[in-house]
């Protein structure tokens, strides 16, 4: 934990409600990012943002400095996330594939053409993410997005740390392959 | 060296292509593994190396297309961790390979894109709404003024916020100075007054004498002064004017509520017309619009 977060986590322990105003405002989209990928709704996403951050608010009294902070809030998130799934199972799902609206990834035909592209395979990239299998996409996000060490990774998912390389490997190339097939369907439209 | 290293790196030593040291270690396997050898034998027998696709249709009759265990050590040998000779010997079946040259060019782009997906932008409310659930001495003021904050930074970061801003000002400015009803019509002409006035005292200041803001801070005073007196007397010298323009106005509708009820019909255009034009003359009415009873009256005056 560099050292400017820790000062944060400690004043926000001492009950410095600035400090405190100041980590939501550093950590909520990540929170955010984290939560709407999982429940995949935006509305959703949002209520279990603000659970996470009143989990943290109360956790953090007992929170070790030592620890770090990144993976913990994380770990909250994920824990929270898979309980938000499973009070809604008696619920429809939602739908499918958001990822366009929530993550801005709509064409924009005024763009450079750089960005455009950037803009294009972002869309496509979400695509393919949404049409994973749950636990590669999970790897995935908490690997290649969120940039967890491999040995927190497998700990949350409670896996040995070898299954959790080769299952990100693995999850690296089937994104790959559903990206170019993407590719390869807007390419022949 | 195992097999599938062996077959990774046989398309290499077919072509000459390898290291001493792999060569080495590729024909010490090639003693020690039987099946290997067959594989090394056969491709040998096809003679024109000069196919591109000699070491897959061999591997394909013998141990089968070994993409599927080279896309698993992909991200390792793109992340950096496989050891050096193995990172070869995948660099060597991807150079050949159309296949897993595409997958990885794919996992490049999408390695770059990942990192995107790390952040959600909040909607403007998250943070104060956040805030309320969980700070206890929270008052509803200190909340809403969060709130109100983050509304404003919200559109004060717009990129259109200036232009809009300026476009809203001016037409209040125009509504406030320059339309017939307007309370202050002649805040223009003062502001401009001041401003030459204060350019003139500018001109004409003795370093050594009164200091620039006294001179500012005294032609401030005055000019509010005379704004709000200026303001005051002309309000009420519109209202004195207004006045009889809504009488006028009234005696119309009476009129015309009198043919009502009597049913006068022929009556009736005539009240019309002139409940029309006294409309139209009170809206009219311009700051130099003269008084209905026929007296001019000059709303030029200055108050001050």
């Amino acid at each position: 934990m560099n050292e400017e977060l820790q000062d944060l986590v400690l004043r926000c322990q001492s009950g410095d409600e600035l400090a405190w105003e100041t980590l939501v405002r550093r950590h909520q989209a990540r929170v955010l990012a984290v939560a709407y990928h999982y429940v995949r709704s935006t509305e959703e996403a949002r209520d279990v943002a603000q659970e996470v951050f009143i989990r943290i608010y109360r956790s953090l009294p007992t929170f070790q400095a030592a620890e770090s902070f990144l993976p913990w809030m994380i770990r909250i998130t994920r824990s929270c996330s898979i309980d938000h799934i499973r009070r809604r199972k008696a619920r429809p799902p939602a739908q499918d594939i958001a990822a366009d609206e929530v993550f801005d990834l709509s064409d924009d035909g005024a763009m450079p053409d750089q960005l455009a592209e950037h803009a294009s395979d972002r869309r496509l990239l979400g695509r393919a993410l949404a049409g994973l299998t749950e636990l590669h996409r999970e790897i995935l996000l908490l690997k290649e997005i969120q940039g967890l060490p491999l040995l927190e990774v497998a700990r949350m998912l409670n896996i040995p740390v070898g299954t959790a390389k080769s299952r990100s490997n693995r999850a690296r190339a089937e994104l790959a392959r559903e990206f170019l097939a993407l590719q390869g369907e807007e390419g022949s439209r | 060296m195992n097999c599938d290293h062996f077959h990774l790196s046989l398309d290499g030593l077919l072509r000459d292509r390898l290291d001493d040291f792999q060569r080495e270690e590729m024909l010490e396997h090639l003693q020690a593994c039987e099946e290997c050898a067959t594989v090394y034998a056969l491709c040998r027998r096809e003679g024109s190396l000069s196919a591109p696709f000699l070491v897959e249709s061999v591997l394909g009759q013998t141990t089968g297309s070994i993409c599927s265990s080279v896309e698993e050590r992909l991200g390792d040998w793109l992340d950096g961790r496989l050891e050096k000779d193995r990172g070869r010997e995948l660099s060597s079946h991807v150079e050949n390979c159309e296949r897993c040259a595409e997958l990885v060019q794919a996992m490049r782009r999408c390695d770059d894109l990942l990192p995107s997906f790390a952040e959600m932008e909040p909607d403007a409310n998250f943070t104060a709404d956040v805030l309320m659930a969980t700070l206890e001495s929270a008052s509803l003021w200190h909340v809403a003024w969060r709130r109100l904050r983050d509304v404003f930074e919200k559109v004060f970061h717009r990129p259109a916020f200036p232009m809009e801003a300026s476009f809203a000002t001016t037409v209040v400015l125009v509504i406030l100075t320059a339309t017939p009803l307007a309370p202050w019509p002649q805040l223009p002409a003062q502001a401009l007054a001041v401003v030459q006035s204060l350019g003139e005292q500018a001109a004409d200041i003795d370093p050594a004498g009164a200091s620039w803001n006294t001179v500012v801070e005294s032609r401030a005073a005055e000019a509010v002064g005379q704004t709000s007196s200026a303001a005051n007397l002309i309000l009420r010298g519109r209202w004195e004017r207004l006045r009889p323009r809504l009488d006028r106005v009234g005696g119309d509708l009476r009129r015309l509520g009198d043919i009502a009820v009597h049913l006068d019909f022929d009556a009736w255009l005539p009240a019309a017309q002139a409940l029309g034009e006294d409309v139209r003359a009170l809206w009219q009415s311009p700051a130099t619009a003269p008084d209905p009873d026929g007296d001019a009256v000059s709303t030029e005056e200055n108050p001050a």
